[in-house]
């Protein structure tokens, strides 16, 4: 028995070590599944506008921004025909906001349509940033599952020489940028910049 | 145990090959068989769980979810509340909240409540929902917008709308199957037809880029201007309502000068109406520099930026339209002397008399006032079917921003729609001039400065600086002709996608589901009852406006 001791110390570090190990790999493997790092981060009250609001939110969905010209050099008064694709990973998609943020003294105020069928859109100009609404009206009878589908169309005129970013940002409050689902659910996907060089 | 374990099996070449036949070898395989079990526990949960989520949720590749128990995905099609082999059309309005859209034709059966159903014989056999036939005077509801809307999306797109059979639908100039009565029942009268409608991404303003319209009335099929009328900064009409975006909507630079009329020169945040000059002109807060500002009758420049030129008492009134705050809210066409006209500073209005140099003296010190206040919310214009109180938040502003709020105030409707409370303040100045704020419980916060304030479109009264003077008492203050736009929903200050989702939303439900206390609560912005199209319609004409009055 003496002579097991040893043995039996070895086993113990053996089973803590595989133990942790085997712990470490199923937090892996559930974190990289449902990323939940970032959702218990996202139950942060200060940071989460979830805990502002009546509706579910969660963190879904991307939005990317483009250029239908696939340039990043414009020519001062050359416009700028910016395409906002968008994924909601699944989700029916009832309407959404997006938060655009550029430099106003380098661009005039943009023109703004949807290919989304069924859509109308709302634009609002404020001091910092640019907010533009879209919704699904009643009687349209497309669902709107977005998987890298053009929601916007934005014209963009430079009126400035200079390197200049147009971004959606996440959040001016109490406005965010979100898709709505068909269960008011509240969508909020990671966003995007545009740069560009204006010559 | 393990050692006997091991002893009988000492003979197995496997084991003996493993090194198993020692304590070591033995716990090695044990805990690694172990970690691979439990490994293989974890991924079977995690692909478990992945699948029942795409089931409840995603149903991105086979058609929708079924809102039936369990809210389960169907693997082919959903039929309203339940799953089938086929997709049935039911677009007719009053469906069951499903969005499945085709039409191979089948039994129309759980889809549509309410309504009756028929197989059309063109070939496509497509089913739709037919709703009851309207009313007298109403327009079409989502039901008859969607079932006209069915004619458009057939597979051929072409085949007929069914105008001659039933007379609701009319084809448009681009060949969209839409109802044949265009005019909804606009917000604030009480589904009576009156021409607003929830103007989409059809008709309205020309905005730039339409080259030679901007600004004007959208062009109809024949080419004439404006033949939709425009009414409280809706479109409504039939033809017409294609090439433009809804009046109010910016991002394009109003022609202001191409409106030609007081009614048509909005949105109030882009074009101002110049009485004097009898001219639609480009609104004060859209110049952005001085010289440009002050060559604008009625506009002067303050702290850096180009504002309204106040009505001050004593100031030249008919310059910008200023409504004197006395009785019928008249507007001046010389002096405004505090509430009444005057052919001089201080002169003939004989209620106020200014002293030389044309300031009024207020009454000055401390004290209590009661405002009796008039409110309207837009939508309601009778006793509302629902509710009768509401709880109201009344701020009282001075001069310098001091804030004074008094929250929950309770609002009583009567059979008119004016809805009437009391806000009490304590220790206010009695000498200061006021503005106030007010905000309904699902609706945005409205500014008013004046005593007798008025919209010149319901909704789109605004204002700069107060100039509401208070008495120690009672004040009645008469804001029944200002309309507070419902929309706010989860009242954040901003009427937002997630504010118009709710009413969308509940349209999506069958009729007994709108009538229901929990939806009514939600998304019955007009208090009647049943969530329907005019609630969307106050929901959009609230998203216009957007943001709270501060």
């Amino acid at each position: 028995m003496d002579q097991n001791h040893p043995t039996v110390k070895r086993i113990h570090w053996y089973i803590l070590i595989l133990t942790i190990a085997w712990l470490g790999l199923a937090w892996f493997i559930f974190n990289s599944q449902y990323d939940l790092l970032s959702k218990l981060i996202g139950l942060n009250p200060a940071k989460n506008i979830s805990e502002q609001s009546m509706f579910k939110t969660e963190k879904k969905g991307t939005i990317t921004l483009k250029s239908a010209e696939d340039l990043r050099r414009y020519r001062v008064g050359q416009r700028i025909n910016l395409q906002v694709l968008a994924d909601s990973v699944g989700s029916d998609i009832v309407g959404f906001d997006l938060l655009f943020k550029y430099d106003k003294q380098a661009f005039s105020t943009p023109s703004v349509t949807t290919p989304l069928q069924g859509y109308t859109v709302v634009t609002a100009e404020n001091e910092n940033h640019f907010t533009i609404t879209a919704v699904q009206v009643p009687g349209s009878e497309n669902r709107t599952i977005f998987n890298g589908t053009e929601i916007l169309k934005l014209v963009f005129n430079p009126l400035k020489v200079g390197t200049y970013e147009i971004s959606i940002i996440p959040e001016v409050n109490p406005e965010s940028t979100k898709f709505v689902s068909t269960e008011s659910q509240q969508l909020i996907p990671q966003t995007a910049t545009f740069k560009v060089e204006v010559y | 145990m393990a050692q006997e374990f091991a002893s009988d099996n000492s003979k197995n070449g496997l084991f003996d090959r493993l090194k198993l036949s020692n304590h070591r070898g033995f716990f090695s395989f044990l805990f690694v068989s172990l970690s691979l079990i439990l490994l293989l526990v974890t991924f079977a949960a995690v692909q478990q769980q992945q699948t029942t989520q795409s089931k409840a949720a995603d149903c991105k590749e086979n058609g929708a979810l079924c809102s039936g128990s369990g809210s389960k995905c169907c693997s082919l099609y959903c039929n309203g509340t339940v799953c089938a082999e086929a997709l049935i059309t039911c677009t007719g309005g009053i469906s069951e909240g499903s969005r499945c859209k085709s039409d191979t034709g089948a039994t129309v059966g759980t889809c549509c409540s309410g309504t009756s159903c028929t197989n059309l014989n063109d070939g496509t056999k497509a089913a739709v929902c037919r709703k009851p036939p309207l009313a007298g005077g109403q327009g079409p509801s989502v039901g008859e917008i969607e079932y006209c809307s069915t004619f458009n999306s057939r597979p051929n797109g072409d085949i007929q709308c069914i105008s001659s059979s039933d007379g609701k639908c009319t084809w448009d100039e681009a060949r969209k199957c839409i109802p044949k009565t265009t005019e909804l029942p606009g917000p604030g009268t009480g589904g009576g037809g009156g021409g607003d409608s929830a103007c989409t991404s059809l008709g309205g303003r020309c905005l730039t880029g339409q080259t030679g319209r901007e600004g004007e009335d959208c062009q109809n099929i024949a080419g004439q201007a404006g033949s939709g009328t425009i009414q409280s900064g809706l479109c409504s009409g039939g033809v017409d309502r294609k090439c433009c975006v809804p009046k109010s909507t910016t991002g394009g630079d109003v022609n202001c000068g191409a409106l030609k009329t007081q009614a048509t020169c909005i949105p109030a945040d882009q074009c101002k109406w110049r009485i004097d000059a009898n001219q639609c002109r480009k609104a004060c807060s859209r110049i952005t520099s001085q010289s440009n500002c002050t060559q604008y009758t009625g506009c002067e420049w303050v702290n850096s930026a180009c504002r309204d030129k106040t009505g001050t008492d004593g100031t030249v009134c008919k310059e910008n339209g200023t409504a004197c705050s006395g009785s019928g809210s008249k507007c001046c066409s010389t002096y405004c002397n505090g509430s009444v006209c005057a052919d001089t500073p201080g002169g003939d209005g004989g209620i106020i008399t200014p002293p030389p140099g044309g300031t009024v003296t207020p009454p000055v010190g401390t004290g209590s006032a009661d405002l009796n206040l008039k409110l309207s919310f837009q939508g309601i214009v009778t006793l509302p079917q629902t509710k009768t109180q509401l709880d109201v938040r009344v701020k009282l502003v001075d001069e310098q921003n001091t804030e004074n709020e008094q929250t929950g105030v309770q609002f009583t409707a009567d059979s008119n729609g004016v809805w009437s409370g009391t806000a009490s303040f304590q220790n206010i100045d009695l000498g200061k001039k006021y503005y106030i704020l007010t905000k309904g419980p699902k609706h945005l916060q409205k500014k008013i400065c004046e005593a007798n304030a008025a919209d010149p479109q319901p909704g789109y009264y605004s204002c700069q600086a107060g100039s509401i003077t208070l008495q120690s008492g009672s004040n009645d203050l008469n804001y029944s002709n200002v309309k507070l736009l419902v929309g706010d929903l989860d009242q954040n200050g901003v009427v937002d996608s997630l504010d118009t989702s709710v009413v969308f939303n509940a349209l999506l439900l069958p009729v007994d589901q709108r009538q229901s206390s929990g939806v009514l609560e939600s998304a019955d912005l007009n208090l009647d009852g049943i969530v329907s199209t005019q609630d969307w319609g106050l929901v959009l004409e609230a998203l216009k406006i957007k943001y709270d009055e501060k």
